[in-house]
């Protein structure tokens, strides 16, 4: 456990001393936010709406969007594929580490990072809120908390199992790139699932994709039903489980691949 | 026990897609690749006892790197089988990676962003060493490598030599029972080499660790290992002890000599080694030297004769030379 720490700790250390300002990140969440919010408001002009959702409601939607990728959001496919194909994956599997622990605490320093870097906001927003601070429905954040947790941990599974698709294909950017735009779309990045036709919501609901985003956001604007948030975390455990099965069973087979270029 | 490696029928293919040069023949690789299977290490064997140092040499392209990179389990074999220290590296057990270590001479293993001390604090924790006596050895060897002034800079910013001592310092200090050093004074300057060099004698005499160790600088090789592996062409050619292979070619010393008059190569009766327009070096068994010297110069063929004992570089060439010729 200490190794995954002190590998955590390295990370967020790589975040601090390099690329991550305030600024930058601020801007991240921010421009994609507004640029939304813009557009559905000249969409839904006052109080006009579709599916029952206002501009009012697709705006809290996105800033939902931006709250929870904050947490989930790194990108560990491409970072496993930088590193098979330039051999720097060597450096992983010679430590005495777990080869996914080691991504997985990567992915919590850099995230604990970022946190670092917009405290100084997030404190702004808690003290200029602290009168509901004390009135915080407890189960509500436990849920929030719970299904942001699941998210990240099925964000990282699934793209642990596409990284290691490297093993196999020379140059994944273009399966990357899809996979990208596919599974935001998926989950609900770019719009609420439930303004989809009836078609794709079925697709969704048979994919893991949804708990990426929609599903977390929507327990956050307290859309949810309690009997469908538990089906929904049930289900979500269920996909991680196979998907840490699948992101396994692919390492072992692709470390017989790996050919560890340069030297 | 301890840091025995035993490497049996080690292979190891890769398939390369080749292309001529050029734009079209680019083009063409999209539709159909030119697949060509070489074999990098053909069936190999040797034995390196626990606590011996091993020279590990060839040309360019001999397959030793290749052959590290299967004996610390990063690279499966294609067939064939490896032991070192008692594990299968092919396994990756924890324990195993916890037993060596490994530094490339020509590949960063520090992560860049991090300064040395961050990198070694978490090489500290990651093969859970003794905090005080881990601080000892990295206190005590980054002196004596004079890079304990460069601890707080970023890895990034490092000089090639600076960053390889580190490297070095990182790899030594987790206590591994086998060091495998591919190239490790590359880039480094001539005093830092001799300091690494003592270093890794030390290592060896004080804790037993095996090492293996490649390099193109004889120098570090007959300085410190006792037992060489010549490879070529994926192949194993000698094994044996450095001692050996210096005596085997004990009797026999290089005469180099200005071209003479008289200068006819088949006049000679030895075997040239060296010719350029001017000199011309041969190689004559020790006892008749002095004879030689003689014939040399009454005849007319060579004058200002120098004579010299072989230096390691001469004997591996020839040894390379001698397996080229069959
Ligand atoms: N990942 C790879 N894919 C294809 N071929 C490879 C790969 N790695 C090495 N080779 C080939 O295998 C052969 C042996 O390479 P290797 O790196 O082991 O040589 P080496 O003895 O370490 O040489 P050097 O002294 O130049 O470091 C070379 O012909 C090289 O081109
Ligand atoms: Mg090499």
């Amino acid at each position: 456990m200490k190794k995954y720490l002190a590998v955590a700790q390295t990370s967020m250390k790589s975040v601090l001393a390099s690329k991550s300002s305030i600024f930058v990140l601020l801007a991240q969440a921010l421009i994609p936010t507004v640029v939304m919010a813009y557009l559905w408001t000249s969409i839904l002009p006052g109080h006009s709406a579709i599916q029952g959702m206002t501009a009012e409601t697709m705006i809290k939607y996105y800033i939902g969007v931006n709250v929870v990728n904050f947490f989930v959001w790194y990108a560990i496919d491409w970072e496993l594929n930088d590193d098979i194909h330039s051999g720097e994956l060597s450096n992983i599997v010679r430590r005495p580490v777990n080869m996914m622990g080691y991504y997985f605490s990567r992915m919590l320093g850099d995230r604990i990072a970022n946190l670092m870097v917009l405290a100084p906001i997030i404190l702004i927003i808690l003290v200029m809120h602290i009168k509901h601070i004390f009135s915080l429905d407890v189960i509500w954040f436990g849920q929030v908390f719970m299904t942001i947790l699941l998210a990240m941990l099925l964000w990282f599974a699934f793209g642990y199992v596409i990284g290691c698709l490297a093993y196999w294909f020379e140059n994944l950017f273009f399966v990357l790139i899809v996979k990208e735009i596919v599974v935001s779309f998926l989950a609900g990045y770019y719009l609420p699932l439930n303004l989809f036709p009836e078609i794709l919501k079925n697709l969704s609901n048979l994919l893991p994709f949804q708990y990426f985003s929609y599903f977390p956001i929507q327990t956050l604007l307290k859309q949810t039903l309690p009997i469908n948030w538990s089906i929904g975390i049930l289900i979500g455990l269920m996909w991680l489980i196979a998907l840490y099965g699948i992101g396994y069973w692919l390492n072992r087979l692709g470390a017989r691949h790996y050919s560890d270029v340069m030297g | 026990m301890g840091g025995t490696i035993e490497v049996n029928n080690l292979e190891k293919h890769f398939v390369v897609t080749e292309r001529a040069p050029g734009l079209k023949s680019a083009l063409a690789t999209v539709f159909k690749r030119h697949k060509k299977q070489i074999a990098a290490v053909n069936k190999i064997n040797f034995t390196v006892p626990a606590g011996t140092i091993v020279g590990f040499i060839g040309q360019n392209g001999a397959g030793k790197t290749t052959t590290i990179k299967m004996l610390t389990g990063t690279l499966y074999p294609s067939s064939g089988s490896i032991n070192v220290a008692g594990f299968n590296p092919s396994e990756r057990t924890q324990a195993f990676r916890r037993d060596i270590s490994v530094v490339m001479g020509n590949k960063a293993q520090i992560m860049l962003d991090l300064t040395p001390n961050d990198y070694l604090q978490l090489i500290q924790v990651m093969y859970d060493v003794d905090p005080i006596t881990f601080e000892q050895n990295v206190n005590e060897m980054t002196e004596l490598l004079h890079v304990n002034h460069r601890l707080n800079v970023q890895a990034r910013k490092l000089s090639l030599g600076e960053r390889m001592k580190v490297e070095f310092v990182a790899a030594v200090a987790t206590n591994p029972q086998v060091l495998f050093l591919d190239e490790p004074t590359i880039g480094l300057d001539v005093q830092s080499k001799r300091d690494i060099r003592q270093f890794i004698r030390c290592l060896n005499r004080d804790k037993q660790t095996t090492i293996f160790l490649t390099s193109h600088d004889m120098e570090d090789i007959s300085a410190v290992c006792d037992q060489m592996i010549l490879l070529n062409h994926g192949e194993v050619i000698w094994d044996g002890q450095l001692s050996q292979l210096m005596q085997e070619f004990d009797d026999y010393r290089y005469l180099s000599f200005e071209k003479g008059t008289a200068y006819q190569a088949d006049q000679l009766g030895f075997p040239i080694m060296e010719e350029t327009f001017d000199r011309v070096t041969i190689k004559v068994p020790a006892a008749e030297v002095n004879v030689m010297t003689n014939r040399l110069i009454v005849n007319g063929l060579g004058t200002a004769v120098t004579v010299q004992d072989l230096q390691l570089d001469d004997i591996i060439l020839e040894v390379f030379n001698m397996e080229a010729q069959g």
